[in-house]
């Protein structure tokens, strides 16, 4: 199936170096010292740099790319989570931290790190 | 579709002023720090957990500075962990990148509630009231020269390394009873790492209201992690609010 990739903030590298992938700045009221930034990390990568509405430019790039499978980098942000839903984009944990997912008990960190130590002191 | 091809840095700066002219109202500030792949490449290349578990604490410590990558996963989560591991002493920059991890897991659980109170605070006393950021802060303006120079360090890099964050946000919520809200935006603007999930939640630990003390400092404190540098040439020198032992600031914050 064709696929394309959505680049968003929280994933600037190459999810599938083979899928066309592109990334669409939105108004988030960054400073222009973090816009730079996010653009020199973006002009390392083969992305297509857009700005506007997020569901639209991505949706159009898909269609011009005849694909119909959109993927996504994880995040825990609430509005990237609800954007990929929208999409109907997959959202792909490529590499994180600690590979099983929990859960854990959350309500300190003393109690994440009893349970999960072990696990991310070895290689 | 925006440009790709740019003949130098200053070019691209000119053109994403005029992309993003909202932006200018943070000021025209632009990092040292690059962004990319290739500057990450070679932070992380010098990372010395070693070093980094015995100094960590001072401004002058061997820390990382991959704060900004590992927020826009320029690098992962799992590579740098992996990179550590491979090292002499890897369990405190472990724990630390933990810490990120923690976070970001609760911001999975509570979302855009990581903008509200967790807890209740924990210390009544002179609760923090005032919901907007006095105006000498953001300046630069209130005379301390460690705080201004904090500020004016936020501005013009976009880093503050993290003693200076919990300094900072400790002075501003427990010495000018400010609401941490207003100054985690203020972060969260500048902060080329600035991320709702650490800033915001390590601003709770600071205020108490996801934590179980709040976090306090004294002159003798920032004096020794900072080796003297503010303090030696501050106006406040003779009238310093956080000269005092932790018990008569504790007395005078949370009385
Ligand atoms: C008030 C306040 C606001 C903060 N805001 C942010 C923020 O917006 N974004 C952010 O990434 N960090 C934030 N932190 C956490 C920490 O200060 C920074 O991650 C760290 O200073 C970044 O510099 P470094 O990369 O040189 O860190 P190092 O000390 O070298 O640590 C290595 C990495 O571990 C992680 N890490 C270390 N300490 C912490 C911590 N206490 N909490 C979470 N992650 C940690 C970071 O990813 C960091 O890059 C904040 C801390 C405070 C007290």
């Amino acid at each position: 199936m064709k696929t394309i990739v959505w680049m968003h903030e929280d994933g600037l590298r190459q999810l599938l170096p083979e899928a066309p992938a592109i990334f669409v700045f939105e108004d988030k009221g960054h400073s222009l010292k973090r816009i730079v930034f996010l653009y020199e990390c973006l002009l390392e990568l083969d992305v297509v740099i857009a700005k506007g509405d997020v569901e639209t430019l991505v949706r159009k790039f898909a269609a011009a790319h005849g694909a119909e499978r959109i993927v996504t980098t994880f995040t825990e942000c609430p509005r990237v989570t609800a954007q990929a839903r929208e999409l109907g984009a997959e959202m792909v944990n490529d590499d994180p931290f600690i590979a099983a997912a929990g859960p854990y008990d959350l309500k300190r960190f003393s109690r994440y790190w009893q349970r999960v130590e072990r696990k991310v002191l070895e290689l | 579709m925006m440009r790709r091809e740019f003949g130098s840095r200053e070019e691209l700066v000119e053109y994403l002023k005029m992309e993003f002219p909202e932006s200018s109202a943070h000021g025209e500030a632009v990092s040292g720090t690059r962004g990319g792949r290739r500057a990450a490449q070679a932070l992380f290349d010098r990372v010395n957990p070693d070093r980094y578990a015995r100094s960590r604490n001072f401004l002058s410590g061997a820390v990382t500075r991959l704060a900004p990558y590992l927020r826009h996963g320029v690098l992962t989560m799992g590579e740098v962990r992996r990179g550590a591991l491979g090292q002499p002493n890897p369990e405190k920059l472990v724990q630390e990148y933990a810490w990120r991890d923690y976070w970001r897991r609760v911001y999975g659980q509570i979302g855009e509630g990581v903008w509200e109170d967790r807890e209740e605070p924990k210390r009544q006393g002179r609760a923090a009231q005032q919901w907007e950021l006095p105006a000498d802060v953001p300046a630069a303006e209130t005379g301390l020269a460690c705080m201004d120079g904090f500020v004016t360090e936020l501005k013009s890099t976009g880093y503050l390394h993290n003693h200076a964050r919990m300094w900072f946000a400790a002075y501003v919520i427990h010495w000018r009873r400010v609401r941490w809200q207003s100054a985690a935006r203020f972060f969260l603007t500048h902060l080329l790492d600035g991320d709702p999930a650490s800033n915001n939640l390590s601003f709770q630990w600071v205020a108490s209201t996801f934590g179980s003390k709040p976090y306090i400092f004294n002159r003798e404190n920032l004096e020794k992690y900072t080796a003297g540098e503010y303090c030696l040439g501050c106006g406040r020198n003779q009238d310093c609010p956080f000269g005092k032992s932790y018990e008569a600031i504790d007395q005078e914050l949370f009385r």
